[in-house]
């Protein structure tokens, strides 16, 4: 079986009737066939001449060879095994070896909507992918406007859903990150509550706010995304707090894609001199941080879930895991309900 | 690579904002009475930080 479609499968893969981050927008150059496996599916990024990205399974419709070993010829993707033609809708434009063949004219091969955003290509992965996609909405620190931002990729070998874990769980920053340049202050102890927003919830500690790591955001809608603030030292000079936008897409079950836009809201010089300040020392000061995360991530055993006692601090995560394996198990029913679709005719 | 000249430049300006200092005048001041200068050597204005803050912040890609 699929496992798209079980609910196991849609949690350690990531859920459907989502937009999610696939990588950089630099990673996908003009003129070039990208192969890259993301929310368990097996997919081709290129650029058309017009500099649009597309996103489609990397499997020509003909007999399944990867399109992304083929030739890219502007508008489409020509097939290196037979020559058959694709187009960006996902159409057989020509099957040169057997001109007026019933495959041509047909859209068959699944292409995913994408767009990119603050320097990253998207893609929509609907549960019913005749569907229109929802509408991708960022949050603030990403949408523009007053805030200056840098992204930071990277790929672990963890599961996601471990890397949302720590997204959510603001009491390492006091541990994990005690010596960190950001991270020093504040309390050990904490009261967390939950707080529903619109769109999601917020988690935030009851007793200390701006000092250290004291809040967090889960966005949940079209796409996931968890927000946070970390106070910046006097040393940043002038300026918000430190913001962090994190979205996550799994690579395999165990090796997922982090984006982590590192976001302050500053203008005029003082948005220079962050910027400055960020590519000259902080870019790496916060990625050392951002390395004691992946090693604990990276580490933790494959059951970790099966045996765990959590306690008061660990409430968002389980309210965003109850959240997701919810709506898991309500796409799977929906995936394996009966195919309608008649079966393709061979010409 | 960052030239030594970026990384002193950098170095004065954490100090200086390490001291609570966050405003352009006072920020001005502090980097005249330190030992980094422009490439010309001249005192820092207003006007002349800035665009030196703006030649190094790097380009912006907000699409």
């Amino acid at each position: 079986m699929n496992p798209l479609h079980t609910t196991e499968g849609l949690l350690r893969f990531g859920l459907r009737d989502r937009w999610y981050p696939l990588c950089p927008s630099e990673h996908v150059r003009t003129g070039e066939l990208v192969r890259i496996d993301r929310a368990g599916e097996q997919l081709l990024l290129w650029r058309d001449a017009a500099g649009t990205v597309h996103v489609q399974e990397d499997r020509c419709p003909h007999r399944g060879a990867r399109l992304s070993q083929g030739v890219h010829m502007g508008d489409r993707i020509a097939c290196n095994y037979h020559g058959v033609q694709v187009d960006a809708e996902g159409t057989v434009v020509s099957v040169p070896g057997s001109p007026g063949c019933a495959l041509e004219g047909r859209r068959v091969l699944r292409t995913f909507p994408a767009q990119e955003h603050a320097g990253a290509v998207f893609a929509w992965f609907g549960v019913d992918e005749s569907a229109p996609p929802a509408t991708l909405e960022v949050p603030a620190p990403i949408a523009g406007g007053a805030w200056s931002r840098f992204l930071c990729y990277v790929e672990w070998n963890a599961p996601y859903l471990y890397s949302l874990d720590n997204l959510l769980d603001p009491m390492h920053g006091a541990f994990l990150h005690r010596n960190s340049h950001t991270m020093f202050a504040g309390k050990r102890e904490a009261v967390f509550q939950i707080r529903v927003t619109d769109t999601g919830f917020v988690f935030e500690k009851t007793d200390q706010r701006g000092v250290n790591f004291d809040w967090v955001e889960f966005t949940h809608g079209g796409a996931d995304w968890v927000t946070l603030e970390i106070p910046y030292p006097d040393t940043a000079g002038p300026g918000g707090p430190f913001t962090i936008v994190a979205g996550l897409c799994a690579i395999s079950e165990n090796r997922h894609a982090g984006f982590f836009w590192r976001c302050r809201e500053v203008s005029g010089w003082e948005r220079d001199s962050w910027r400055f300040l960020y590519r000259n020392r902080l870019e790496a000061r916060h990625y050392a941080v951002l390395e004691q995360d992946r090693e604990m991530a990276e580490a933790m055993p494959a059951d970790a879930w099966d045996r765990e006692n959590l306690y008061q601090h660990d409430i968002a995560l389980v309210r965003m895991r109850r959240l997701l394996k919810a709506e898991a198990a309500k796409q799977a029913a929906r995936l394996t309900e009966p195919a309608t679709a008649a079966p393709v005719p061979v010409a | 690579m960052p030239s030594s000249y970026e990384n002193a430049f950098g170095d004065e300006l954490e100090a200086i904002y390490g001291r609570g200092v966050h405003d352009l005048p006072g920020v001005v001041a502090a980097l005249n009475a330190s030992g980094v200068r422009p490439a010309g050597g001249e005192d820092w204005t207003e006007p002349s930080f800035t665009a030196e803050l703006a030649r190094l912040s790097g380009t912006e890609n907000h699409s």
